[in-house]
């Protein structure tokens, strides 16, 4: 039976089941252990499992993910813990040269079945070094898989499936949405590759994934209010995405737009909005358009965050505007 | 800042002339007021304003033939400023001196429409997408998906209106042009209709070029007679009983002012024999032959300078004085010139009739996309044989139907004619 869950509730959910289900899965990193983990997605995890699962590291991100790589290839499942993703830039040495090659460096022989997981873009007044979405940069890199789940239950049945693939997946959680709540089934690992349709309609496609996704859903409101129908995709998987559900649904509404919280350049707006253009040209009524954030290092000051990032005004303008109706 | 354009009022309409200005340049207007008079193929429509301001500028002149679409006037909104005028921004362009796309300055001409676009500072965009007159160079802009449906649905795109940025058309105009065309869009060989040998110049002559009107049933007679093959049939109708019940009933119905023709009866019969013989009433289409189910009776109105067929719905199922009052007005209107064009478009079964001159027997040409019209000549008295073989004198009229011969075979045709034979030799048959 499904039960409402909070988003981090249902990711420590989905991590005792796995460390439940297999002994070869391990936790590390910084304080997930005494602590709980400063998300607190491991509280209590060490006094259960003992500090051989559980492992507390020193700060150094290259080391223990370099460890963790270590671990991965010898057989183990681990899930490592970023305390923000921005930490991960210390390690991305570790995981571009190694995580991501080693298996087709080996021919296929030494696979690394590995977890990257932690807080990733904005919205909480971290400021510029602890801000950023890091979807498009490990999205770009082959051997990678790249995930962004925006509800509880596509966190849990998500990392069901992280965990329990044979490649090194970064784990994109949206950090401002740890307390956000849903129902949450059982044990439904969610494949990768698949977007889920977040609301129907037939007039217009709101593209987006993680947080914006709500923010989506918001617009689609306001639009209908405006009796435009707004059809919203949460991408859920972004390496690999689902091409096909894209396609699709242009095919039926002829108009798209990609809302990220990243940067517009390189973003994963632009592949969303080149794979529209590529496989759905002669369905499209007006150009792709694209919903980013601005182009400054994140702000600290809440207006100055809040200006940053993609607002509903801006969804529901450019969905117009693809619509060729005048703004309002 | 509002340009008032040339709209499209029917369905194969490409350009309109105007007629009368009923405004003149700097009269305050509100939405509603009526502008100007439009002279279309078959019509004259009232050109009324859709924005309330100053009429700032009179772009066509009366008499200018304008492209669908292309300006006619600037109507100026309350706290909007005034463009430059036309004149002030050709000298700009002039100074300016590339000189690649110097138009002479005197002439006010369709061409100029997508120039003025061009020359829109990258401003006026701003209000969002506003109609554009034209493309900006000539190209036809649409969406990918408009082009997709053009090529499925077999439209010309030049003749649609773009209303996105820059003119692009986009899906909602296709849609709106498939809703109001049902169909197709008609192409028509350019002036297939004037072409001929050059003016002899001999002295004594009046050269007359061709009203719209004169145009556009050319080129529709003309396109008929050469595409459509024809099969006539002929017959002769004994009328007495249909002009004794005719008299009996035009005296009960004098009190309400109505009087019921020949015509009227004529038109019933026709309608009403279709319910045995449909595939007549069908529209010969791109994609094979349309059956209808309704007759929607188009019925020739000669006038002075061509030939108009306004359309009476659902012939079979009105009562004859309904169909008498339908006929008096539209043709009235007709006269007038004071047709919509949803009146006389979508017949899809013509009669013409030529009964009130005389006329002893003759053919018509056939009224495309439907696919048969019946010729109703006059009464003609003459001595003729009753049941006992007596001399008797008989009133005969003949009807001659005109069938496009790709949907019609002569049997068919035959046999039609014998049905509505019928019921117009026994009449009581329409009243019921």
């Amino acid at each position: 039976m499904p039960e409402i869950k909070t988003y981090r509730e249902a990711l420590r959910e989905a991590i005792v089941h796995e460390l439940d289900r297999d002994e070869s899965v391990v936790l590390i990193g910084e304080d997930i252990g005494v602590y709980g983990g400063t998300q607190l997605i491991t509280v209590d995890l060490l006094e259960q499992y003992g500090a051989k699962r559980v492992i507390d590291t020193p700060i150094c991100e290259g080391g223990f993910t370099g460890a963790a790589i270590g671990m991965a290839m010898m057989g183990l499942r681990p899930i490592v813990e970023m305390m923000t993703m921005n930490f991960s830039f210390l390690a991305v040495d570790q995981i571009i040269q190694n995580a991501a090659k080693v298996r087709y460096f080996s021919g296929g022989q030494v696979k690394v079945p590995l977890v990257i997981r932690g807080p990733n873009g904005g919205g909480v007044q971290l400021s510029a070094q602890h801000t950023h979405s890091l979807e498009s940069f490990y999205g770009h890199f082959p051997g990678l898989k790249v995930v962004a789940p925006a509800s509880p239950n596509d966190a849990k049945g998500m990392m069901l499936t992280a965990v329990r693939d044979d490649n090194c997946v970064i784990f994109l959680e949206s950090g401002a949405l740890y307390g956000t709540k849903g129902e949450v089934d059982e044990d439904n690992p969610i494949p990768f590759g698949k977007a889920r349709i977040a609301r129907e309609g037939g007039d217009v496609t709101l593209i987006s994934y993680g947080r914006q996704v709500a923010l989506c859903l918001r617009a689609a409101d306001t639009l209908a209010a405006d009796g435009i129908n707004a059809e919203v995709i949460d991408l859920r998987s972004l390496r690999p995405m689902d091409e096909d559900a894209l396609v699709k649904s242009v095919e039926k509404t002829h108009r798209a737009v990609a809302v990220q919280e990243q940067w517009r350049w390189f973003g994963v707006a632009s592949e969303v909005a080149a794979i529209i253009q590529d496989r759905a040209f002669d369905y499209l009524d007006a150009p792709v358009e694209r919903v980013s954030g601005a182009e400054v290092p994140a702000p600290f000051a809440r207006n100055l965050e809040l200006a940053a990032f993609p607002n509903e005004q801006q969804v529901v303008e450019a969905a117009r505007r693809v619509l060729y109706r005048e703004e309002k | 800042m509002p340009e008032v354009i040339m709209p499209k009022m029917g369905d194969a309409m490409e350009a309109g002339t105007l007629g009368t200005w009923l405004k003149s340049e700097g009269d305050e207007v509100e939405v509603g007021d009526v502008l100007a008079e439009i002279e279309t193929d078959k019509t004259t429509m009232e050109l009324t304003a859709e924005d309330a301001g100053i009429l700032q500028e009179i772009i066509a002149g009366e008499g200018d033939n304008v492209p669908v679409g292309g300006a006619i006037a600037v109507i100026v909104g309350e706290g909007e400023e005034a463009p430059p005028r036309r004149e002030a921004k050709q000298a700009e362009d002039g100074a300016r001196g590339d000189g690649a796309d110097e138009t002479p300055a005197a002439t006010v001409t369709e061409a100029e429409a997508p120039e003025k676009q061009e020359g829109k500072a990258p401003g006026d965009e701003e209000g969002g997408p506003s109609p554009a007159e034209g493309p900006a160079d000539g190209r036809v802009r649409a969406s990918p998906i408009v082009r997709r449906l053009a090529g499925e649905h077999n439209i010309d795109l030049s003749g649609i209106r773009g209303t996105g940025p820059a003119g692009r058309i986009v899906e909602r105009d296709v849609r709106t042009a498939l809703e109001t065309d049902g169909g197709p869009v008609e192409e028509r060989p350019a002036d297939s209709a004037t072409a001929g040998p050059a003016p002899t110049s001999a002295p004594g002559i009046e050269l007359k070029p061709l009203s719209r009107m004169q145009r556009v049933v050319g080129e529709r007679m003309q396109q008929s007679w050469q595409q459509v093959p024809h099969h006539y049939a002929t017959v002769g109708v004994h009328v007495d009983d249909l002009l004794a019940l005719r008299k009996l009933l035009n005296a009960g119905l004098e009190e309400d002012g109505i009087k019921l023709s020949i015509n009227d009866f004529v038109m019933k019969a026709c309608a009403v024999a279709l319910r045995k013989f449909p595939k007549l009433n069908s529209l010969w289409t791109s994609e094979g032959i349309e059956w209808h189910a309704t007759v929607d009776l188009a019925m020739a109105v000669a006038l002075e300078d061509g030939l108009i067929t306004p359309v009476i719905k659902d012939v079979a199922n009105k009562t004859l004085s309904g169909i008498s009052i339908a006929a008096k007005e539209l043709a009235s209107r007709a006269r007038e010139g004071k047709l919509e064009p949803h009146e006389f478009q979508g017949g899809t079964f013509t009669v013409s009739n030529m009964g009130m001159y005389g006329v002893e027997s003759f053919t018509a040409i056939v009224n495309p996309p439907s696919v048969a019209i019946v010729a109703v000549s006059s009464l003609i008295r003459r001595p003729g044989f009753d049941a006992e073989d007596n001399v008797v004198p008989q009133n005969t009229m003949k009807l001659t139907i005109g069938s496009d011969h790709r949907v019609v075979n002569g049997t068919e045709n035959a046999l039609y004619l014998a049905e509505v034979k019928r019921l117009l030799q026994r009449p009581t048959l329409l009243t019921v």
